[in-house]
């Protein structure tokens, strides 16, 4: 009991282990913040991959999948899936109004099952949605008329349009980071530049050369699309570099349309190839994507067979989103636990702590020590006072560094706009610090002090010169954002907290302030008591 | 004042304690043989580095003798087990030291209170944390610290803080005070106080084994003895006047 009443009064009567406290509080913070906004990134990053492939992927190569539509309807019948897509995807060249020719992902889509599954309709970004809600200020949707919007948002989910002579000419939908006149403003909000809005343009023409097995010349095909739309899945990655088509395109540029099969006279034999499919997506309905993997699995399995399609064991993949995005979210996983593992040294820097600490604590303690122990103190005693007071210690560390941490994650979004573009207040804030330095500096030349001269310096030194600094910055606007939305993948940077990291860092601190005031206890422990007790 | 078959409470019989720096030898307890009594006042007389203060940290079980034993109520220290001897300091004898050695952190009432904390683990210490309290105000309040029990130690006058000490070692009520000049940093006045709560105490039936070398303390003791040479010698015939 002793051991505790102690801890507490050694902690309420000096400094250093707040300073400790404090050292451990930003050791957990600096952790938990790191960890958290690189989780935060991977979250953004698998939600925005998820967005544009549902739960389940199957893929057969390059060959593709025979007869999509029969699988999808077969499918559909299945309780546990909710919608499934094919998709046929390519390479294309793509000429851009701006005279410009450059390489694209091309995804053949079924608009409507497309957005049963990924949610395709709400990427659309020339739609009337979220007028005055979601949009900025400065949101360029706010300039154009709402009829002009419904047309668009109509025209992309349909992906045609109805050209002024009545015809109907397929649409492409294009991605919004793809046209070089759509400017991502510090909002994270886009603006092209008005003779280039995308919609207002000619039809685009895209360019590709389908594989071709019979023939030995392969011939290039061009489709021409109405640009109907742009979408944006919220990672630059795929904004970048996709376009979205209407299915049947795509599959005269892949030579994945329905064949007749002839023979060597070319007579028809009545053997008919059905259409093909890159890939088909599926949503399930509420399950893991393991079980809807396993379930679609079995199902094109029963499927193939009841059709008589041949499967190639090794070619045929069935796999959830993200499995089939592996590549590229592993690192960024990777690098987080990297980070995570790093930063584990953050441990070591609170058991040195307070261990050093502790050592001078028990040396300063050695008389009472000695006191206790002819009170009767048994060792292990002693060293309970130690450990109990290293265990407060971490204790109170981990909560201060979680609930910083928290501060930060939280608002991080206003803590990245103040870095980048620190507010005047600060500047008067810092003048006053100065100002304070200033008389306390002359009080300790008056009093002949210096202690309170060189704390006034150091007053002086951080008031005057980082406020002069960041007057100065703001002055000549050189303040820039660090998060810029104009830079990243995504518009916000991530403020989610990682409840489970928050947890094991601060279990974690807690465990090594304990291990570090475990040597300084054991030395308290051993102390002499008549040693202690001659010092007088 | 005490009665000579009285029953012995403390018992030392030929300590030796030897300290070692180096190569050199100070043999500091050469065979002290003694006996305190129930109820009995002893006063330790000496010249400074005479080893009373020695010999009082063997008798509190602070030190341990090279050769030689001490037997409390009939029963040799050597032979207890570790913590029965914890529950021998904590609460057979009880310490006064002459410079005070109060804890800085505890208020009066805690560091009174200290001591009946140590000798009790955290769920016995529950229970009896009100009677602990009760005593330890009882006794603070009759050596006229009754309203300063949330002061710190360095609050109070040096008189004050040695109240203070007396009733930290006798909070858990034990046999023998071990005091080591217990007035070695007061005033006489001031001293004459301490002497005087110590007084009262010891009329209601506390041994006390008192170091000094102030031959006027010692008249106040039922007995006297001297330390020479590393051993002590019965000295009852010494008066406050012989030793001027
Ligand atoms: N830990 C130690 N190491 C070496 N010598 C010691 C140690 N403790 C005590 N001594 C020596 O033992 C002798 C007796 O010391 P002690 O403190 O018992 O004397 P004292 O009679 O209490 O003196 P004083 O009246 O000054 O308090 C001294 O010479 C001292 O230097
Ligand atoms: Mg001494």
């Amino acid at each position: 009991m002793y051991a505790l009443l102690l801890a507490f009064r050694y902690l309420r009567t000096r400094l250093i282990p707040l300073v400790a406290i404090g050292a451990v509080a930003l050791c957990v913070a600096l952790v938990v913040v790191v960890v958290s906004i690189m989780s935060g990134f991977l979250h953004q990053m698998e939600q925005a991959g998820k967005t544009m492939i549902g739960d389940v992927v199957v893929t057969n190569g390059l060959r593709g999948l025979p007869d999509p539509e029969g699988f999808v309807a077969y499918l559909e019948e299945n309780e546990s899936i909710a919608a499934a897509t094919p998709v046929v995807d390519t390479f294309a060249t793509i000429r851009m109004p701006y005279d410009e020719v450059r390489g694209v992902q091309v995804w053949g889509i079924d608009p409507e099952s497309f957005d049963e599954v990924t949610g395709f309709a709400q990427t659309l970004h020339w739609t009337p949605e979220g007028v005055g809600t979601d949009w900025s200020e400065s949101d360029f949707r706010r300039d154009l008329p709402p009829e002009l919007l419904e047309r668009l948002a109509n025209e992309g989910r349909a992906m045609a349009r109805v050209e002024g002579d009545g015809t109907i000419r397929p649409g492409i939908c294009l991605g919004l980071e793809i046209s070089i006149a759509n400017k991502r403003n510090k909002e994270g909000t886009y603006e092209p530049m008005n003779r280039w809005f995308m919609p207002n343009q000619e039809p685009i023409v895209l360019t590709t050369i389908p594989p071709d097995t019979i023939s030995t010349t392969p011939e290039p095909v061009s489709i021409a699309f109405a640009p109907v739309n742009e979408f944006s899945s919220g990672l630059v990655l795929i904004d970048k570099e996709r376009v979205f088509v209407p299915l049947a395109e795509a599959r005269r540029m892949t030579n994945m349309t329905a064949a007749e099969e002839v023979d060597e006279e070319g007579v028809p034999t009545g053997n008919i190839f059905p259409a093909r499919a890159s890939k088909i997506l599926v949503r399930g309905n509420g399950q893991t994507e393991q079980e809807v993997r396993d379930e679609v699995d079995a199902a094109y399995r029963d499927w193939a067979k009841q059709q008589g399609h041949p499967i190639r064991p090794l070619i045929l993949r069935v796999q959830t989103w993200r499995e089939n995005q592996a590549s590229f979210l592993q690192p960024v996983e990777n690098e987080r636990e990297l980070m995570r593992t790093l930063f584990s040294l953050v441990y070591l820097v609170c058991a040195g702590l307070v261990l050093a600490i502790f050592h001078a604590i028990v040396t300063e303690k050695t008389r009472d020590i000695g006191v206790l122990r002819a009170l009767g103190a048994t060792r292990p005693g002693i060293a309970m006072i130690f450990v109990q007071y290293g265990f407060v210690i971490g204790v109170l560390g981990a909560i201060l560094g979680v609930l910083l941490g928290w501060g930060v994650v939280h608002n991080i979004s206003l803590i990245n706009q103040a870095i980048g573009d620190p507010p005047m207040a600060a500047v008067f804030v810092l003048g006053v610090v100065g100002v304070l330095g200033v008389w306390r500096f002359a009080s300790g030349f008056r009093s002949g002090f210096l202690a309170p001269r060189v704390l006034g310096a150091a007053l002086m030194v951080v008031g005057f010169g980082v406020g002069a600094a960041i007057w100065y910055v703001k002055a000549n606007g050189l303040s820039r954002v660090i998060w810029d939305p104009a830079v990243y993948y995504f518009a916000e940077p991530p403020n989610r907290m990682d409840w489970w990291t928050a947890l094991t860092t601060a279990i974690g601190a807690v465990i090594f302030s304990v291990v570090g005031a475990v040597f300084p206890a054991a030395r308290a422990a051993d102390v002499d008591p008549v040693e202690a007790l001659r010092h007088d | 004042m005490t009665d000579p078959i009285a029953t012995t409470v403390l018992k030392a019989t030929g300590l030796h304690r030897t300290y070692r720096l180096g190569r050199v030898e100070v043999p500091v307890l050469r065979g002290v043989d003694l006996e305190v009594k129930e109820g009995e006042w002893l006063c330790v007389l000496g010249a400074s580095g005479s080893g009373k203060s020695t010999l009082l940290h063997q008798l509190g079980d602070l030190d341990r003798p090279d050769r030689g034993a001490i037997a409390w109520r009939g029963r040799d220290l050597s032979d207890m087990r570790r913590r029965e001897r914890e529950t021998y300091r904590n609460r057979a004898v009880g310490f006064v030291f002459q410079s005070y050695h109060l804890m800085p952190e505890l208020n009066v009432l805690e560091n009174v209170m200290v001591a009946s904390m140590v000798g009790h683990d955290p769920f016995a210490w529950r229970s009896m944390r009100s009677e602990a309290a009760h005593r330890a105000e009882e006794l603070l309040d009759a050596f006229g610290l009754g309203h300063r029990f949330s002061h710190r130690p360095a609050e109070l006058s040096g008189g004050e803080r040695q109240r203070v000490a007396i009733a930290r070692a006798l909070v858990n009520g034990p046999d023998v005070v071990l005091a080591d000049e217990p007035t070695g940093n007061l005033d006489v006045k001031t001293g004459e106080g301490i002497l005087e709560v110590l007084t009262e105490r010891h009329r209601l039936g506390l041994s006390i084994v008192m170091v000094t070398h102030d031959a006027n303390i010692a008249a106040r003791a039922d007995r006297v003895v001297k330390m020479v040479d590393g051993a002590v010698v019965e000295d009852a015939q010494v008066a406050p006047e012989a030793t001027h």
